[in-house]
C-alpha cells in the first residue's frame, strides 16, 4: 500500500516479478552465462546507483530479500509471478512455476502464481499444463515466444499447437495471457518479438474472454503495438522495462507513457517492476511524483490524474485477477474487456 | 576510446579507415558505429586492415550484427590502398560464426541456413533505412511547423525549395516564392535529405519534400496524423538507442562513452 502525503492509500499490484536461479551451479552453458550477464547489465544500467546489487546477489537472491524489497519497502500488496523456463540454458529452469510455487504456498495472499506453456511441447505439454492449472489454481500464463528449444529459435502465437493451448486456457478459465514482446534478450530472428501474432489471437479469443497483456508494450516495436492495442479492446500494455526509464531517461519515459495513454487509455496499462531486474520502491516513488512536461502535452493531449495512477499501479491488475481491493483504496474501474 | 594501431605506417591511414566506418550505421539506431562505440579496434598493417567490433549484449540479433559487419568490411575496402579487410566480432553468442562468415564473404543465410527472413540481410537493411527515413522526416517536419510554417506550406515544399542546407546560420528555403532563413534547421534537413536519397525516391526538383515511403505527397489535413506515425518510429528507435548505449557503457565500463538522451 502506498500512502500519499494526504494520507490516501493506493493499492499496488506488481504485475511482473521473478524468483530466479541464475547461480553458476544452475547454468548449463555459455548462453546461460550470457543471459545472466545481459540481465545484470539491464539492472545496472537503469537502476539508481544505490539500488545496484553485486552480481552474486543478483544471480540468486534470497526469499527474505525479495519479501523485503516488494512488500516491506516496495509498497506492493500483491505480486504476480511470471515464469520463464529456459531449460535449454538452466538445468532447473530460470524461473519456473514450481520454484515460484514454494513462495506462493508460504505467502498465499501476497503472490499470484502464473504458469507458462510452449506449443512446441505439443500434447504432452498440454496435459502437463492442465495438471498445473488444477494443482495451483492458475489464472494466467506468461508466454515467451523467443525461447530456444533444441534447434528451434522461437514460435508464433498462431502456430496450430498454440491454438490448442489457447483453447485449453479458455476451457480452464486461464484468462490472462501475458506475452513477452519486448527487448531483454534478443531473439535469433527479428520477427520472434514481432507483435503481429498478438493481433490475430486477440481478435480470435476476444469473445471467449482471453485478455492479452503485452509485456514491455512491444518495445522496441511500439508503433506496431499501439496500432494493435487501438484495434483490440482485450489487449493491455504491461509496463515492465518501460517503468525504470522514469529514472534513467525521464523525458523519454514521459513520451512513451503519453503514447500509451493516448492509444490505450489509463484502464489498460499494468504497472510492473520486473523484479529483480528493478526494485519497485524507487519506481513507485518516482511515478507518484511524476507529471508530464509541457512540451509533451503540447504534442499529445493526454492527462494523468491520481485516479489514473491508481488504476495503473494496481486497480487494473486487480480487475484482471479478481483481487479484493481494500475499500479505502478502491474505486470503480471501467470494464474494458 | 577506440584503440588504433599502425604496424607499418605508410600506405593506408587508420584515420581513413575510421572515416570510412563513420559512414556505416546501426540500422536500428540510425547512428554511426563509430559514434556508438561499436568499433573496438582498428589495426592497419600495410594494405591489410583488421577491425574488431563489439556490441551492447551477448544476444544482439545476429542478423543486425551480420549486416553491420558486412557494411564495415565494404566501407573499409573502399578506402584507397586497402586490399584486405578482416572484421571480427567479439563477445557475442555467434562471434566465431559471424567472424568466419564475413571473412569468407558469405551471405547471412549461408552462415545461418534457414534463419534469415529473406535471402540476405539486404531486406532488413532496406526496412530499417525506411524507418530511419520516417523518423528523420518527422523531425524535420516538426521543426518546420515549430518555426511557424503552416501544414499547407510544409507539404507544399519541393526538393528545389531547399535552397541551402549546408549553411551554419540556418536552413534556407523558398516558401511561396519567397526565400526564408530558418535558424537551426540545416542539420535536420541534411540528415533527412541524405536518408531520402538512400531509400530511392524521386530526386527531381519538383518532387515533394515530405512524402511517404512510396513517394506520395501528404495532404495538409493529413500531416498531423502522418507525423504521429513517424513519432512512434522515433520512440522505438530512441528506446533502442537508450538501451544499447547504456548497455554498452555498462558492459565495457565506459565512462560517458555514449551520450544518453534525457
Amino acid at each position: 500500500m502506498y500512502r500519499t502525503a494526504d494520507g490516501e492509500e493506493i493499492f499496488v499490484v506488481d504485475g511482473h516479478v521473478h524468483f530466479w536461479d541464475g547461480s553458476p551451479g544452475n547454468q548449463r552453458n555459455r548462453y546461460a552465462e550470457g543471459w545472466v550477464e545481459c540481465f545484470y547489465n539491464y539492472h545496472k544500467n537503469l537502476s539508481p546507483a544505490e539500488y545496484v546489487w553485486p552480481l552474486e546477489q543478483y544471480q540468486r537472491y534470497s526469499e527474505s530479500q525479495m519479501m523485503k524489497d516488494l512488500f516491506e519497502d516496495g509498497y506492493v500488496d500483491v505480486a504476480i509471478f511470471q515464469p520463464t523456463y529456459l531449460r535449454d540454458f538452466f538445468t532447473n529452469g530460470w524461473n519456473t512455476t514450481e520454484q515460484d510455487a514454494v513462495l506462493k504456498a508460504k505467502y498465499p495472499d501476497k503472490f499470484i502464481l502464473n504458469s507458462a506453456w510452449d506449443p512446441r511441447d505439443e500434447a504432452a505439454g498440454l496435459k502437463e499444463f492442465e495438471d498445473k492449472v488444477k494443482r495451483y489454481g492458475i489464472k494466467g500464463v506468461k508466454l515467451y515466444t523467443a525461447e530456444w528449444k533444441g534447434d528451434s529459435r522461437g514460435y508464433k502465437l498462431f502456430d496450430p499447437w498454440a491454438r490448442k493451448y489457447f483453447d485449453k486456457c479458455v476451457e480452464l478459465g486461464v484468462t490472462n495471457i501475458h506475452i513477452h514482446k519486448g527487448p531483454t534478450i534478443w531473439p535469433f530472428n527479428k520477427d520472434a518479438f514481432d507483435v503481429g501474432d498478438v493481433d490475430d489471437c486477440a481478435t480470435l479469443y476476444r469473445d471467449a474472454g482471453l485478455r492479452f497483456i503485452v509485456e514491455h508494450c512491444g518495445l522496441p516495436r511500439v508503433e506496431d503495438f499501439c496500432w494493435i492495442a487501438a484495434q483490440e479492446p482485450n489487449v493491455y500494455g504491461g509496463l515492465a522495462v518501460v517503468m525504470p526509464f522514469i529514472h534513467a531517461s525521464p523525458h523519454y519515459f514521459a513520451e512513451v507513457l503519453a503514447e500509451m495513454l493516448w492509444w490505450l487509455g489509463p484502464d489498460r496499462l499494468i504497472f510492473s517492476s520486473d523484479y529483480a531486474l528493478w526494485s519497485p520502491k524507487w519506481i513507485i516513488d518516482k511515478f507518484m511524483a511524476f507529471e508530464f512536461p509541457q512540451d509533451i502535452l503540447d504534442k499529445r493531449a493526454v492527462t494523468l490524474t491520481l485516479e489514473d495512477k491508481k488504476k495503473i499501479l494496481g486497480l487494473n491488475a486487480a480487475k484482471l485477477y479478481d483481487l479484493p481491493v481494500p475499500s479505502k483504496a478502491g474505486f470503480q474501474v471501467a470494464v474494458t474487456a | 576510446m577506440i584503440e588504433i594501431e599502425t604496424a607499418s605506417p605508410g600506405a593506408v591511414s587508420e584515420q581513413a579507415v575510421l572515416a570510412a566506418l563513420r559512414t556505416v550505421s546501426d540500422p536500428e539506431l540510425d547512428e554511426s558505429l563509430v559514434e556508438l562505440g561499436f568499433v573496438d579496434r582498428v589495426r592497419v598493417d600495410g594494405s591489410a586492415v583488421e577491425i574488431v567490433l563489439r556490441l551492447p549484449t551477448f544476444w544482439c540479433a545476429p542478423n543486425f550484427a551480420y549486416l553491420m559487419a558486412v557494411d564495415a568490411r565494404e566501407a573499409a575496402l573502399r578506402v584507397p590502398g586497402v586490399r584486405q579487410v578482416h572484421v571480427a566480432l567479439k563477445d557475442h553468442m555467434y562471434s566465431d560464426e559471424i567472424t568466419t562468415g564475413i571473412s569468407a564473404g558469405q551471405k547471412f543465410d549461408e552462415v545461418f541456413p534457414g534463419q534469415a527472413d529473406g535471402d540476405d540481410v539486404s531486406e532488413l537493411r532496406a526496412l530499417f533505412h525506411g524507418k530511419a527515413f520516417g523518423m528523420r522526416q518527422e523531425q524535420l517536419a516538426r521543426f518546420l511547423l515549430d518555426a511557424g510554417l503552416t501544414a499547407g506550406e510544409v507539404v507544399g515544399l519541393h526538393l528545389e525549395d531547399v535552397l541551402d542546407a549546408t549553411n551554419a546560420s540556418g536552413l534556407r528555403l523558398q516558401i511561396g516564392g519567397q526565400p526564408r532563413l530558418l535558424r537551426g534547421g540545416a542539420p535536420l534537413a541534411r540528415a533527412y535529405l541524405e536518408r531520402r536519397r538512400r531509400v530511392g525516391l524521386d530526386q527531381s526538383g519538383r518532387a515533394p519534400l515530405i512524402t511517404d515511403r512510396d513517394g506520395r505527397a501528404v495532404a495538409a489535413d493529413e500531416l498531423s496524423e502522418y507525423l504521429q506515425c513517424g513519432r512512434r518510429q522515433r520512440i522505438s528507435m530512441t528506446f533502442n538507442a537508450v538501451m544499447c548505449k547504456g548497455l554498452l557503457e555498462t558492459r565495457y565500463d565506459l565512462q560517458g562513452g555514449g551520450q544518453r538522451p534525457t
